[in-house]
């Protein structure tokens, strides 16, 4: 199984936009590089992440629909810089960092699924992130990964 | 040649190429190529029937071929398709329900069944029309789940109304009460385990008549109003409209009705077509020149909805026949134009208690009121007794504008389906005045006459007046 390398700055970044979008669903790609390793899985190393909009009106505390815009903005981005999109991230406001069935049936396989939980801080709108987890796709159902901050 | 991107997940299939460049002049045609290279992965964009998957999109440069002609959407060179995969998520539906129920409230059946007895909390049906069809809580409003926040407001503004919501398993309406609870309503509980267990628990439940097919379609623009609705169009379906006269208010209004789908139009006239009716009586023309009016009437209806039913009397209201006529009417539209008359067809609706929808027309000006015996007053409350016949105006001198009678006869119409409904806020105790000539409505407060002779509390009967006729003209 792969292990999902983060750098500070992207952890920082994912953390930052995922409170800005809480009480809704924050989402968005995860690019980077893949780099295979002998006898292991794969090193996932993300680099930047590109933060989308979701479309999703009718709950988005709840529910996220990622723009298909910026998914091709985000390939272009990608492709420019010689990098692959590795995933996708989303916020859970108020919720475990766990995948839900919704996030099953939209799931695809070999990427990771970052989940952030952000918790309300008892101000109105406002949260803070909590724990993140990654997830990915085995045989259909979701398995956690290994992460590195590094 | 146009490029394919393929997405990180489908590279595999694309021998781990992030792009493909084919010769293709339609996006069908690129995405055969790219089978022909790459089997496989055709199947992973097209569902068995050749159409998009729910879980891909297709982008053409920045826009969504569903949104331009789909997969025959043409290609130029330099094109760039990008297969782009639906990305979305979200707290699943166990979790959903888990937290609507920990902010709604809930009821069980019996406890449902005893609010409604003791006070009139709305009950909300939010299952879908056909679920609806196959029965119902008694005295429940329908408004699916996928309308509900849109309607709301037209069925209950009152934020603060006891609602109580059920499906047909207590998890929809768990989430719809969650959804209200969103708008601002604060009084709400959700039925525990619905329709299915109210019904297992022996209680009441009716089934609607359903409206058939055809009715479904010509009264489709009813049925997509909350106001009206399935439960609405049937109701107006059973309801029985009495018209005191087929002429200038009787037209439009009984056109009117009959279209609206009122299930009995019992007209009553005893005149016949005239020439001089045709300028403004429209449910006659030429050819009918001479016949009863009632016959041309109904004629006229039937045509335009066979489905209703149209009970001509060919006879003039009189305090010997009054109450025969009127007798199992739900509603009086008063289309008389002579004072003689229009007492019978008071007094009459006070007796028998049936809202009299009342209409009047001179020249330029018209006049529409609802005398709604026990809500409001009565004609006699404002003129206890005609005036004396040197002072009535002769209305076939007085003439009308053609169109005028038209106007009035339809607000008389709006509020006789109004009252059929139960729905908005009935003309009793106002006068709602027309100036054609200066284009203005004037509204005039009327007072209900507690001492009014024929519809003062405990007043016995005093009794029909056959009042001098006085106007040479008959209907308006």
């Amino acid at each position: 199984m792969a292990t999902l390398h983060l750098s500070e700055s992207v952890v920082a970044q994912l953390r930052s936009c995922c409170e800005e979008t809480y009480p809704r669903e924050a989402c968005g790609l995860m690019l980077g590089q893949e780099i295979p390793r002998e006898g292991k899985g794969p090193k996932r190393m993300v680099v930047q992440l590109h933060p989308a909009r979701n479309l999703n009106a009718e709950r988005p505390e709840r529910r996220y629909d990622l723009d298909p815009r910026d998914f091709i903005a985000a390939d272009a981005r990608a492709r420019a810089e010689g990098l692959d999109i590795l995933g996708v991230y989303h916020s859970h406001p108020d919720h475990p960092p766990s995948p839900s069935q919704t996030d099953l049936a939209g799931a695809q396989p070999g990427w990771s699924y970052i989940i952030l939980a952000v918790k309300g801080d008892g101000n109105e709108g406002s949260g803070i992130s909590q724990e993140y987890r990654s997830w990915t796709l085995v045989d259909g159902a979701f398995v956690e990964e290994k992460t590195c901050v590094c | 040649m146009a490029i394919v991107r393929i997405p990180t997940p489908l590279r595999p299939l694309a021998g781990g190429q992030s792009q493909v460049e084919v010769d293709a002049r339609r996006v069908s045609q690129a995405l055969e190529v790219l089978e022909s290279r790459h089997p496989g992965l055709r199947a992973k964009i097209l569902d068995e029937s050749g159409a998009i998957r729910r879980f891909v999109n297709l982008y053409v440069g920045t826009l969504d071929v569903r949104d331009r002609e789909g997969l025959a959407t043409p290609l130029r060179a330099e094109d760039v398709i990008s297969i782009v995969p639906a990305i979305a998520g979200g707290a699943g539906v166990q979790d959903l329900l888990r937290e609507a129920r920990q902010r709604v409230p809930e009821t069980t059946p019996a406890d449902a069944a005893t609010e409604m007895a003791a006070s009139k909390p709305l009950v909300l049906d939010v299952r879908e029309a056909d679920e609806w069809q196959a029965g119902h809580v008694p005295g429940a409003t329908h408004l699916s789940r996928g309308v509900l926040e849109m309607r709301i407001e037209g069925v209950e503004p009152d934020r603060h109304r006891r609602i109580l919501l059920y499906c047909a398993g207590g998890n929809r309406s768990l989430l719809a009460a969650e959804s209200l609870q969103r708008l601002g309503y604060d009084n709400l509980a959700s039925v525990t385990g619905g329709f299915k267990r109210w019904k297992d628990e022996g209680r009441p439940f009716v089934t609607p008549v359903a409206l058939s097919a055809e009715d479904r379609l010509r009264y489709a623009r009813h049925l997509s109003i909350p106001e009206v609705g399935e439960a609405g169009q049937e109701k107006l379906l059973k309801a029985k409209v009495l018209l005191v006269g087929a002429g200038g208010l009787g037209s439009p209004a009984a056109f009117y009705l009959a279209a609206a789908g009122v299930g009995t139009i019992t007209l009553v006239d005893d005149d016949v077509v005239d020439a001089s009716n045709l300028q403004r009586q429209i449910l006659h023309d030429t050819r009918r020149i001479g016949q009863p009016k009632v016959e041309s009437a109904r004629d006229t209806l039937l045509a335009l909805n066979p489905g209703i039913k149209v009970v001509g009397v060919r006879e003039r209201v009189t305090s010997g026949n009054v109450e025969r006529l009127f007798a199992g009417h739900d509603v009086v539209l008063d289309g008389s134009d002579n004072f003689a008359t229009r007492y019978l067809v008071n007094d009459a609706c006070v007796k028998l208690r049936i809202p009299n929808v009342h209409g009047s027309v001179y020249r330029f000006d018209g006049q529409v009121s609802v005398f709604w015996p026990g809500r409001g007053p009565c004609y006699r409350c404002l003129y206890p007794e005609p005036p004396p016949p040197e002072l009535a105006p002769s209305c076939a001198e007085a003439g009308v504008l053609g169109i005028l009678p038209g106007v009035i006869g339809l607000l008389e119409a709006v509020e006789t389906l109004k009252i059929l409904l139960g729905k908005g806020t009935s003309l009793v105790g106002r006068l709602l005045v027309y100036d054609a000539l200066e284009a203005s409505f004037t509204e005039l407060k009327l007072r209900r006459d507690p001492n009014c002779r024929w519809c003062g509390e405990g007043k016995p009967f005093p009794g029909y007046v056959d009042y001098e006729e006085f106007c040479a003209a008959r209907p308006a």
